[in-house]
């Protein structure tokens, strides 16, 4: 066996953010006592849809992708989620297994509380569950946007849409006054997450470089235009 | 009613075991074959075959076969220990996890004293 790891949540950088942010020191240890920690390489799955689901999973740092596989067999992103995030949180007050797959985009550090545990937190700590309360109306909010843009949308401001909402979750601020997007998304990834086929988008990623409201360095893309994306993503609030 | 560990962390039950830890954990069977944890990782439930296979794995060596009866996981789990090796499972096996607020629920109250002393031992070899 190898060495004993340690991981303590009150070191951990996404603590503000994540759902024990509230809790004291005597109940975050017990919290870091009980967790797992694990380090998930690009590629490696935490959970898979339709399997049983074990509890919840806290993302202390990285990229994880939420993906769903369609009857057809296609595999669709249905989020991003990212540090402070939590995962499996629905699979707590349902019997449901779970629903979607969730994958490393790269190398992520997760830690994990079993069922019996974190619903005895909650029971303890009514912070904890107004925490987890709050990210799933963010995540339902989330969702409600997400079909309803995929109704009623076109891929161009589709597209557009989805840079503004990468750029507020992985947006790094350059000194030019640029934003670069700090997560590398394959164009097949970013095409499923506005549902439309690889070549429309790479069509669409042309045009908005040529309009001059982005630029890419590799994978990378950087926003040189917000106000613009604005526009073109016809965003009514 | 016994349980045995071999080099490999594999713990393996007699049938009077597995029928008792199958009472207090959860069951799930697969359909397609899977990686239940990952080599250097520390499971996040220890997982106990009912029915079918699996395997233990670990770059370039050879993979170690499992069967109904072994428990793997389990001192990973609760040692806080990344695995040396990887685990997956074939299709059409059964399978019952374990998580640790259940093993301490069986060491702490367990009212089955000969579970809890075959788990206490067990824990005992790794402390």
């Amino acid at each position: 066996m190898h060495k004993k790891a340690e991981h303590n949540c009150s070191n951990c950088p996404s603590l503000t953010k994540g759902v024990f942010c509230s809790l004291g020191a005597e109940e975050l240890k017990d919290v870091s006592d009980h967790k797992i920690t694990n380090i998930y390489k690009k590629g490696q799955t935490l959970f898979v849809q339709g399997n049983h689901p074990f509890g919840l999973y806290c993302i202390s740092s990285g990229n994880i992708k939420v993906t769903k596989i369609g009857a057809d067999g296609k595999e669709s992103i249905v989020r991003i989620a990212t540090a402070g995030d939590v995962l499996g949180h629905r699979s707590l007050f349902t019997d449901q297994y779970y629903m979607a797959t969730a994958t490393a985009l790269e190398d992520t550090k997760v830690c994990f509380l079993d069922k019996k545990f974190i619903m005895k937190v909650i029971n303890d700590q009514p912070t904890v569950s107004m925490n987890i309360i709050e990210k799933l109306s963010a995540d339902m909010g989330a969702a409600e946007n997400k079909l309803s843009s995929l109704h009623q949308k076109n891929v161009r401001e589709r597209l557009a849409e989805l840079l503004l909402l990468l750029k507020e979750s992985h947006g790094e601020k350059l000194e030019d006054g640029r934003t670069k997007i700090v997560i590398k998304l394959t164009r097949e990834e970013m095409a499923t997450m506005i549902g439309t086929a690889n070549e429309t988008l790479i069509r669409f990623i042309s045009e908005f470089k040529e309009a001059g409201l982005i630029e890419q360095e590799g994978k990378i893309i950087i926003i040189k235009n917000e106000e613009e994306l604005i526009d073109w993503a016809n965003l009514s609030y | 009613m016994s349980a045995t560990l071999n080099k490999y962390n594999v713990i393996h039950v007699s049938n009077e075991v597995l029928e008792r830890i199958s009472k207090k954990g959860e069951g799930h069977s697969y359909t397609v074959d899977m990686d239940l944890f990952y080599e250097d990782h520390i499971p996040v439930v220890a997982y106990l075959i009912l029915k079918g296979s699996g395997k233990l794995v670990k770059k370039r060596r050879k993979d170690i076969p499992l069967g109904p009866g072994d428990l793997i996981g389990f001192l990973e789990l609760m040692g806080h220990t990344p695995s040396i090796y990887g685990a997956q499972i074939s299709h059409d096996s059964e399978v019952v996890f374990l998580d640790r607020s259940t093993v301490l629920e069986i060491l702490e109250e367990e009212s089955d004293q000969d579970l809890r002393s075959i788990l206490s031992a067990l824990l005992k070899k790794v402390s």
